[in-house]
């Protein structure tokens, strides 16, 4: 008898972010009757496409232990350089995007790696760095782009289905399965629980460190790439502040800031419950001081539970 | 602290002791360089005009940068500091019909207050520092945001603002005055009280000042505190200078004092630092940005040039750190 208590306990700590969701769910389609309809929901995984996508990247240099605040600057300035190259062909405007952005991903991880600055300042750095550059380069004016056929990425659908979501399920999948079957996804949580103990196993720290940092930021170049073709406009003010809403949803998916645990599974689900609030927020017709004071909180009741529940667990462990 | 230790070998030599002082003192020859350069790039620069100028635009950040230093040194650092400051000079603003006594008095018990909330979620939950002052950051700039209604508001009503924010004294700007006081006050606060050298053991290394019987929870708190406080100090020069209260503006601020921080070379991973390196860091800083505008320089690039030379800055400091181990 005990024991299954224990059990239902344990499962719902387990599935609590799945609890969440049903809950959210349940009661704004009691507010609002249009919001449970399958076009409403695919609507919120649409709009949450790039927090998403971005969040992959996140979750996996969050397990090694290291976070990254550039990835909004990154997200924009690579969907200005695909923008900016679509003379040349829709190809290389492309692989140009993913190029110039998976570079400041080389970049910072180059500097917090070798040249052993504290990740933060580096990220920072380069954010200022890459959304300066942007507003340079293009005047401080949004650019359009001339291709037509660059839109399909954003705007065109399969079954109803757009080509983004189906591209953020395909990016869950694979992480899921790199996380949970690869070298690469393996180190990630033995440098994130311990680097000095996953150096003495014969890892090469510095390496898949850099790795990740690269990574993180490919997955904000695709972000970029997927948005400015949603658009069919690129601007260097796109996505200011998202890189917060990117670590929070990986943190209230269970991915600890202190590194070595987590997923990609969490991360959706956080990715889904912030979706969710947004749109709730727009139907119950909240203001947008209100709405980033709501979000404040947020993030702060989910960096003092990420820290109460470690605290936590430290104890138990001793 | 690693010099205390390296200079207690009295054997040192002539040339050993001379490339220490070099690199403890490097940042203090960039700022000679800087001048020097700034002298021959623009005639303009040399002019007193010029210089009381230079002391108008640092003020707020000079000030807002010592109270940073003391969370650096803490091994923290405060993202809301810049959302600290527009909340503060919202509610300055908003009560100055009730006189400025009010009104300053209130600034600075909202910049406590912030402070407080930063600083036990920090030092007593033990969060995240950055994502928590990033949290903050949002918070208090929404907060403002709603006060204000989105508004520009209308400032220095009262004489006493305009006094701060205009006046000389034996023809130097008031606020000049009011920063080296803040500069002094740091300095005693930081390295002359057992406060201050606890704060230094605690970011050094928390873990060895805790059972060495520091309370590194109650220094960790106190310093995001002392940090709110010196905001508040800050708003209300700020709101002495400008004419109109922009809550939206407030952002650059705060990449700007985290730069002067850094220039200085106090160190992000704690427990490095002092005031006299901020106030370096401050003029580099000054003589930096006043080159940057005098060469008509437009004003995203100057941004990203700021970045590289963060950036730049602290390469720079960890190279040093292992040149000073070596002498």
């Amino acid at each position: 008898m005990k024991v299954t208590a224990k059990k239902i306990t344990n499962f719902a700590i387990d599935k609590k972010l799945l609890f969440i969701i049903i809950v959210l769910i349940i009661v704004l389609s009691a507010a609002d009757k249009s919001f449970f309809t399958i076009r409403s929901l695919t609507s919120i995984l649409d709009h949450t496409t790039i927090l998403g996508i971005m969040a992959v990247g996140m979750t996996i240099l969050l397990i090694s232990g290291w976070f990254d605040l550039s990835v909004g600057g990154v997200m924009a300035f690579s969907g200005i350089i695909t923008i900016l190259l679509q003379p040349f062909g829709l190809f290389i405007s492309i692989l140009g995007g993913l190029l110039a952005g998976t570079s400041i991903g080389a970049l910072n991880g180059l500097l917090v790696v070798k040249g052993k600055i504290n990740a933060f300042i580096v990220t920072l750095g380069t954010m200022i760095i890459f959304r300066g550059l942007g507003l340079g380069i293009t005047k401080s004016t949004p650019i359009k782009g001339t291709i037509d056929a660059f839109q399909i990425i954003g705007r065109g659908s399969v079954f109803g289905i757009p080509y983004r979501v189906l591209l953020l399920i395909i990016m869950y999948v694979a992480a899921w399965y790199i996380l949970k079957y690869t070298k690469f996804g393996r180190n990630d949580y033995a440098i994130g629980g311990n680097p000095l103990s996953a150096k003495l196993a014969g890892i090469n720290v510095n390496l898949y460190a850099f790795l990740y940092f690269v990574f993180c930021s490919f997955t904000a170049a695709i972000a970029g790439i997927v948005l400015s073709s949603s658009v069919n406009t690129a601007s260097a003010v796109f996505g200011s502040g998202i890189e917060m809403l990117v670590i929070v949803s990986a943190v209230l998916g269970g991915t600890s800031l202190f590194g070595g645990k987590g997923g990609v599974v969490g991360t959706i689900q956080g990715v889904i419950i912030l979706g969710i609030i947004e749109r709730a927020m727009v139907i119950f017709n909240i203001d947008t001081n209100y709405q980033s004071l709501f979000r404040g909180s947020i993030i702060i009741i989910v960096v003092v539970t990420d820290a109460l529940t470690t605290r936590r667990q430290e104890m138990t462990l001793r | 602290m690693m010099n205390d230790i390296s200079t207690k070998s009295s054997d040192i030599g002539f040339k050993k002791s001379f490339v220490k002082l070099f690199y403890s003192q490097a940042m203090l020859l960039v700022l000679i360089i800087f001048l020097v350069l700034m002298n021959f790039v623009s005639d303009k620069f040399l002019t007193s005009g010029n210089l009381f100028n230079i002391i108008r635009q640092v003020t707020v950040l000079g000030i807002m940068a010592c109270g940073m230093t003391i969370v650096v040194i803490g091994k923290g650092i405060d993202l809301s500091a810049a959302s600290i400051l527009a909340l503060c000079a919202v509610v300055n603003v908003m009560l100055q019909p009730f006189g400025y006594i009010t009104a300053i008095s209130a600034a600075i018990l909202t910049g406590i207050i912030c402070g407080s909330i930063n600083g036990y979620l920090i030092g007593k939950i033990k969060a995240n520092f950055i994502i928590v002052t990033l949290g903050t950051q949002i918070l208090f700039t929404a907060t403002a945001l709603i006060m204000t209604g989105g508004r520009n508001l209308k400032s220095r009503t009262e004489r006493i603002f305009s006094y701060i924010g205009d006046e000389s004294i034996l023809g130097i700007p008031v606020m000049a005055y009011i920063l080296i006081i803040v500069f002094i006050v740091f300095g005693i606060l930081l390295h002359k009280t057992a406060a201050g050298r606890r704060l230094f053991a605690t970011g050094l290394n928390d873990k060895a000042a805790k059972v060495a019987g520091i309370n590194t929870s109650n220094i960790i708190m106190g310093s995001y505190v002392i940090n709110g406080f010196i905001i508040a100090v800050a708003s209300v020069i700020l709101t002495s200078r400008l004419p109109r209260i922009r809550v939206g503006t407030a952002s650059y601020y705060l990449f700007d004092v985290i730069t002067i921080v850094v220039l200085g070379g106090t160190a992000l991973s704690g427990g490095v630092g002092g005031i006299y390196k901020t106030a370096i860091g401050l003029m580099i800083f000054a003589v930096m940005n006043n080159g940057m505008m005098l060469m008509g320089i437009p004003f995203e690039y100057q941004q990203m040039i700021k970045g590289i030379i963060l950036i730049l800055a602290v390469l720079y400091d960890e190279f040093n750190r292992r040149k000073r181990l070596l002498y």
